[in-house]
């Protein structure tokens, strides 16, 4: 797909054509749903959030000044997860209090990720580490672009995307001998 | 996830190292991310099932159509909002220029005088109505002298009655224009 092809598509959705909207969940949506999956390791969630991001989108395309488009989707994208987070951490507050005062078992809710490895081994970077790590791997922006979206120093973005993935190797071991 | 040709790959990875660090560490971090890059080919995220992806496009079918509606409803009182103000203009206007409010409003008399008479010297000469008002004025004097004299004359009460007549009668065809 081209430049062209990507602009007359976002014309579309500007225009609140179906089908252009239907398109750009073709282009988008599984890499959307990837860094969704990697952050949350949780399919349903993600595919809640993936919702999420495109019903936002029909309301803010026309907002849209430009750009890299990538970039724009992908901020979007940080944002929803960044509120979900934030649900979810007043949520387990709130679960917490419930469970002190009923005496209820040690976990009220089952939010377990359908892991794999290498989300295993995700669960164990930091959290700032992580995101900026799938960031890097699912919007497929350059270094420079992700520290514009993120408000960071291009040095600190490459150091802390380096040092995430040599810690996913040193702990994912023998599992990374797949070259 | 197989990745296309992206920002991603088309960035010199070792030259944007080689700013933070030596080039032979520049040379390892780059190469560390590739193998990252790899890592993440090897262990892909589930694929999005195409139930999925038909649920999200119906999510975004259902907000297009709200969206619509709410063009449509801001559309509305757009143009409900401008009839007001049109509504609202018009009223005020001919609040305005209605001559029966006009004739309540502070009148500024001076706008209503030729500039002519201010400008010239000889008011009398230079308008008739004024000539009029200064002859009737004259008569005025004069009949007001003759009250004067004859103040114990037996027809003073009649000369003061005339007198008070014509000054209405003035009056009333000054107001009336």
């Amino acid at each position: 797909m081209t430049q062209q092809d990507l602009e007359r598509i976002i014309i579309g959705c500007r225009n609140g054509d179906q089908a252009s909207f239907s398109q750009l969940i073709d282009i988008y949506g599984k890499r959307c749903f990837g860094y969704f999956y990697r952050l949350t390791g949780n399919k349903e969630t993600s595919e809640d959030l993936l919702s999420e991001l495109f019903v936002k989108l029909v309301e803010k395309i026309g907002s849209y000044r430009g750009g890299s488009f990538d970039g724009w989707i992908f901020t979007m994208a940080s944002n929803i997860f960044h509120d979900h987070l934030r649900f979810k951490q007043r949520q387990t507050h709130l679960l917490d209090e419930h469970r002190r005062r009923l005496e209820f078992g040690p976990k009220v809710v089952d939010d377990r990720p359908d892991n794999d490895e290498l989300q295993i081994a995700l669960g164990q970077l930091d959290e700032d580490v992580r995101e900026l790590v799938m960031l890097r791997f699912f919007s497929q922006l350059s270094f420079k672009e992700i520290s514009q979206i993120r408000s960071e120093p291009i040095g600190t973005v490459l150091s802390k995307v380096h040092r995430g993935l040599k810690r996913l190797r040193e702990l994912m071991g023998d599992a990374t001998n797949y070259e | 996830m197989q990745r296309t040709m992206s920002n991603t790959d088309k960035e010199n990875l070792t030259r944007l190292f080689e700013a933070f660090s030596d080039a032979d560490s520049a040379r390892q971090a780059a190469r560390d991310i590739e193998n990252g890059d790899k890592l993440f080919n090897a262990f892909p995220a589930p694929q999005l099932s195409d139930e999925a992806i038909e649920k999200v496009k119906a999510r975004v079918s259902l907000a297009l159509k709200r969206r619509r509606i709410v063009s449509i409803q801001w559309k509305v009182l757009s143009a409900a909002g401008v009839a007001a103000v049109i509504v609202i203009g018009i009223l005020l206007s001919s609040k305005f220029t209605n001559p029966a409010v006009e004739a309540r409003r502070p009148a500024i008399y001076t706008a209503g005088i030729p500039g002519r008479i201010w400008e010239g010297s000889d008011i009398i000469a230079d308008d008739a109505d004024f000539a009029v008002l200064a002859a009737e004025i004259e008569t005025i004097k004069n009949t007001l002298a003759g009250v004067q004299v004859s103040d114990n004359d037996e027809n003073g009460d009649s000369a003061v009655g005339d007198l008070e007549m014509e000054l209405i009668e003035i009056s009333g065809d000054i107001w009336k224009g």
